[in-house]
């Protein structure tokens, strides 16, 4: 599903280049769960933003699903992005403003999906992860373990093939992020392709496989199964 | 202090552009709400700054209905000293324009307006010497005062006192023995001049029908108006009357038309509420200056709207500050305290910053107009103290809600969360910002419908040609029967220049202000009428490109023409002729045509009557019609040959369209300020909503980001940003538009010819104020994407 090959990113600022991804390559497959790991700064980040299309990369190529997406403009990743891909961060990034169910109708808003089925979708997903009955909250109402189902939610109404999910039990206590990891897994195993950044060795035991980094580049990758 | 001024200092450089939007926002409004104070208070006191100003009063007469006149008999003045009990000194002056020269051989300065004044005026009104030394008891005989203006004019840098200057045709010499000190007050006394009065004429100081004399009185401490207007109906009955001549009774006598009036009125009432012929001061406009005060309030106001959102909008950032103060102890009080300190520093700021802005303003206003709002503000004068009172107060209106809402957050939430970041937008600052959109809106609708009134009454037909007529006055003055013959040649020299169409000898313009009233009947009349009459040669109509509706033009070949009339449509309505080709009035004069009716008095005024009567001879003006688009290169021509022709002799020109103009001088101030002071408010609205962009995006960065990554254009995240101002701007055209149609309304009442209030205009000013917040929400929303907020998120 995802090829990367010798992807590069170089950050300059007037006094300093960092490299933060060094001619990277691997390879993910569909229904593949991969957590990625490293020390802070080895280029997580900057992997994960270019593996969903919120950033592009200097140098090297990125096939998504057989197609070369590294010099896609910001309208083509936009659209392919809310097509694919669903995103669950470590601090939530729930809107403030909206409710529990406005904010999963988002991405189908975005979407162009109309009024009704848009009510039905976010309703299953809400029901699928139990937070039904928090709808009408608000995110600053919810427990983060709640708050991250919620995010779940969001990440998966759009039904993306691939989850990105960025360290998402950084900020939950350890029985709320066992819950969010079950989540994933249940999403992986009915397809869902999964690459999560953590730093935690407990959750990456959920994955398939690890993809270690340090400086921009791979160092092992562990096959877990 | 230093706590409270290094933090505040910091604030400043840790947010430049909030800080700069803020305190220039706050700069502006100030300095432009000081200069509509300054001005509407100077316009209000005007006259006040006399010595006893209360006490003096103008007296001003009737007769024939050709008044009311703002002047009145001489003789008036010894009467009203010698018998009045009521009053305590009395002056009267009459006025001129004669060319002034400095040296008998230079060309003349003209134009200037000279008081010939008696040994009272200084008495009456109190003046200061700039140098020289005022003569308390009056000018001798050959001694002159000039105003500081005109000294200035005259002999530039070099000393006024003991200079001559050569006054008229005749070059009489005066020498001046003082020059007035300027003052910034205004005033309806504004002498250029001060010559000595002649000694009256026995016509003067017998006739009850001979008027030239502005009279003032100053009454005594304990007199009255009341008192003075009792004096002068006994002075009607007792001297007046008799001297008429009538065979009335004096209860039949006194309410006849040709009985002779008395008016009178405080100096300070003058400049707004006289409504006298002739007053030598155009005087005021109380509706203007009540419009333009209101202005200076919307303006300030605007201001502090902008203060209290961009504070209170930040709220988040100081609610953490405060938070902890609170946690550690700090009470409400002391909290509320430093803020409002912090808002009066801000003010003093902008105040200083204001004293400069000031003076950029009032120089922008005229370099934009064309004309002084205000003469230059005196510095050091009580105005100044009134700066900083208006700042303080400033400073602490606009801190007061910012301190009362920051310090009401509870000390818990703030530390821990982000407060005021919540879901709900506060209602005040939605309702701030809705008024500041109805201020700029309201103010942007009212501008643009006095400005189109004012196009229309530049562009409206007046019934005559208003463009392309030259006015050469004062022709008549040419007495001499060798300068006469020499006019002539001039007058031929015109007529044969390539770009002259026409031109006529007159004795007025319908611009002018001369007042010539004729009185006329017909056989079916009972009461004759009075009429406003333009005595003109055979050549006015075609000259002035009046239209003749019916009947024809005066014939100079026909004799029977010296009694002939022709008269405006509105003249025909008055004498109620149904035929008025070969009507007779007064017995013997006959209508032999018909014009279009033609405007002779501002577009406030219903065009009136007029009468054209036939008079080739003795006529002083002379209208010169010139074709095509040089008037300068037939100026220059003229200046030229007129040197050649007449040498020494200065004949004033000007155009008839400037003339109308000039009617319609107070509704142009009014125009200019206005438009001027408009744009200043949109200004500062839209850096209030600059400010206020700036914060939501920042604020909303995050939101923005992650809509960003769920799939949102460009286009959703604008509609997302601006969708809440719009619509606010749509609820403050709701209230706005509505409400200055209404008030805009009672200002066009007053004009007699205006324009319609079109779907259009308020489509523009709709269209404009949200092209604006448009534009400014978009450019900075753009800008903000365009530094792609997802990166952002991470660090959230």
């Amino acid at each position: 599903m995802i090829k990367i090959t010798e992807l590069q990113k170089t950050y300059r600022t007037e006094e300093v280049e960092t490299i933060a991804l060094n001619k990277l390559s691997f390879e993910v497959k569909e229904g593949e769960f991969v957590s990625v790991m490293g020390p802070s700064g080895c280029g997580k980040s900057t992997l994960l933003n270019i593996l969903g299309l919120l950033d592009d990369p200097d140098g090297g190529s990125f096939l998504f699903n057989g197609i070369e997406v590294a010099h896609f403009n910001e309208r083509k990743r936009a659209d392919l992005r809310k097509r694919n891909i669903g995103f669950v961060f470590q601090s939530f990034n729930l809107i403030d403003e909206l409710t529990v169910f406005e904010n999963v109708e988002l991405p189908l808003i975005y979407l162009g999906v109309k009024g009704p089925e848009r009510k039905q979708r976010v309703e299953k997903v809400l029901d699928k992860m139990q937070i039904m009955h928090r709808r009408n909250h608000y995110p600053q109402q919810l427990s983060g373990g709640q708050q991250q189902r919620v995010a779940v939610a969001r990440a998966v109404v759009n039904n993306p093939k691939l989850i990105l999910a960025d360290e998402p039990t950084g900020n939950l206590d350890s029985s709320n992020g066992n819950e969010v990891m079950t989540l994933l897994t249940d999403l992986n195993e009915q397809g869902t392709t999964i690459i999560m950044v953590t730093h935690s060795e407990h959750d990456s035991r959920y994955s398939h496989r690890i993809i270690r980094m340090l400086d921009g580049q791979t160092v092992t990758e562990n096959i877990l199964i | 202090m230093n706590t409270l001024i290094k933090p505040a200092l910091r604030q400043l450089k840790r947010y430049p552009v909030f800080s700069l939007i803020n305190l220039g926002g706050l700069a502006i409004g100030i300095a432009a709400s000081f200069i509509l104070l300054v001005y509407t208070q100077r316009e209000l006191s005007t006259d006040h700054h006399f010595r006893d100003a209360d006490r003096i009063a103008r007296i001003g007469t009737d007769f024939f209905q050709l008044g009311p006149f703002a002047f009145s008999q001489p003789m008036l003045r010894p009467l009203a000293i010698a018998s009045c009990k009521d009053v305590e000194d009395a002056t009267g002056f009459d006025t001129k324009s004669d060319p002034v020269r400095t040296n008998r051989q230079d060309r003349a300065f003209t134009g200037i307006i000279s008081y010939l004044i008696d040994s009272s005026f200084f008495h009456v009104f109190s003046h200061e010497a700039a140098a020289g030394a005022l003569p308390q008891n009056g000018l001798a005989p050959g001694q002159a005062i000039l105003s500081a203006s005109q000294a200035q004019k005259f002999f530039g840098g070099k000393q006024a006192v003991g200079q001559t200057i050569y006054v008229g045709k005749d070059l009489t010499p005066y020498t001046v023995v003082a020059v007035l000190k300027e003052t910034f007050a205004k005033s309806t006394i504004d002498p250029q001049l001060l010559l000595p009065q002649p000694r009256r004429t026995a016509e003067e100081t017998s006739s009850w029908w001979n008027v030239k004399t502005y009279n003032y009185v100053k009454l005594k401490p304990q007199g009255s108006l009341a008192g003075l207007n009792a004096w002068l109906e006994r002075l009607r009955q007792k001297v007046v009357y008799p001297a008429s001549g009538s065979t009335d009774t004096y209860a039949q006598w006194k309410t006849k038309g040709t009985s002779v009036f008395f008016y009178t009125e405080h100096l300070t009432d003058i400049y707004f509420h006289s409504n006298l012929k002739f007053d030598d001061n155009p005087g005021g406009n109380l509706t203007q200056v009540q419009l333009l005060s209101a202005i200076s309030i919307l303006l300030i106001l605007l201001a502090i709207i902008n203060y209290i959102n961009l504070v209170t909008a930040r709220s988040s950032i100081r609610a953490k500050e405060i938070g902890l103060k609170k946690t550690f102890g700090a009470p409400r009080r002391t909290l509320i305290a430093q803020l409002l300190k912090e808002s009066l520093l801000f003010s003093t700021l902008a105040m200083l910053l204001s004293c400069g802005l000031i003076q950029v303003i009032l120089f922008l206003y005229q370099y934009s107009t064309g004309a002084a709002l205000t003469g230059p503000i005196p510095f050091l004068s009580a105005n100044y103290l009134w700066l900083i009172l208006f700042s303080v107060a400033i400073g602490l209106l606009a801190g007061i809600y910012p301190a009362i809402y920051l310090t009401g957050f509870r000390a818990g939430l703030t530390v821990r969360s982000t407060a005021g970041s919540g879901r709900n937008t506060p209602r005040l600052r939605n309702s701030l910002v809705t008024l500041q959109f109805a201020i700029a809106i309201g103010l942007l609708f009212v501008s643009l419908v006095v400005y189109s009134q004012l196009q229309y009454m530049k562009n409206k037909d007046k019934g005559f040609r208003s463009d392309g007529v030259i006015l050469l006055q004062d022709v008549q003055a040419l007495n001499n029967l060798d300068i006469t013959r020499k006019f002539q040649t001039l007058r031929h020299l015109i007529d044969q220049q390539s770009q002259v169409t026409s031109t006529s000898l007159c004795a007025g313009a319908p611009t002018g202000s001369t007042l010539m009233r004729g009185s006329y009947r017909t056989a079916a009349m009972q009461k004759e009428v009075l009429l406003q009459t333009f005595p003109v040669d055979e050549r006015y109509i075609t000259t002035l490109g009046l239209h003749l509706t019916d009947g024809r033009n005066f014939d100079k070949n026909l004799l029977s023409d010296t009694n002939s009339l022709i008269l405006n449509e509105s003249a025909v309505a008055a004498m109620g002729l149904f035929k008025p080709i070969g009507a007779l009035l007064n017995g013997s004069e006959r209508v032999i045509g018909v014009v279009k009716d033609f405007n002779y008095t501002s577009l406030r005024d219903k065009i009136g009557p007029a009468v054209l009567r036939f008079s080739p001879q003795g006529n002083s003006i002379l209208a010169i019609h010139i074709a095509g688009g040089h008037p300068a290169a037939f100026l220059d021509w003229l200046q030229q040959t007129e040197q050649n022709i007449l040498p020494g002799e200065n004949l004033e020109t000007s155009f008839i369209d400037d003339n109308f103009g000039r009617l319609a001088a107070k509704e142009k101030l009014l125009g200019q300020a206005i438009s001027f002071f408009t744009v200043l408010a949109i200004l500062l609205a839209t850096l209030g909503l600059i400010g206020l962009t700036l914060f939501t995006i920042e604020r909303r960065t995050k939101e923005i980001g992650i809509r960003k990554v769920l799939g949102a254009g460009n286009g959703n995240i604008l509609r997302l940003i601006s969708g809440n101002f719009i619509r606010l701007a749509l609820i403050a055209s709701a209230i706005a538009l509505p409400l200055s149609w209404w008030l805009i309304h009672r200002w066009l009442d007053n004009f007699a010819y205006r324009v319609t209030i079109n779907a259009g205009l308020l489509l523009l000013t709709e269209g404009l104020i949200l092209s604006i917040a448009f534009i400014v929400i978009g450019a900075l929303t753009l800008r903000a994407l365009a530094a792609n907020p997802v990166k952002n998120l991470r660090t959230e």
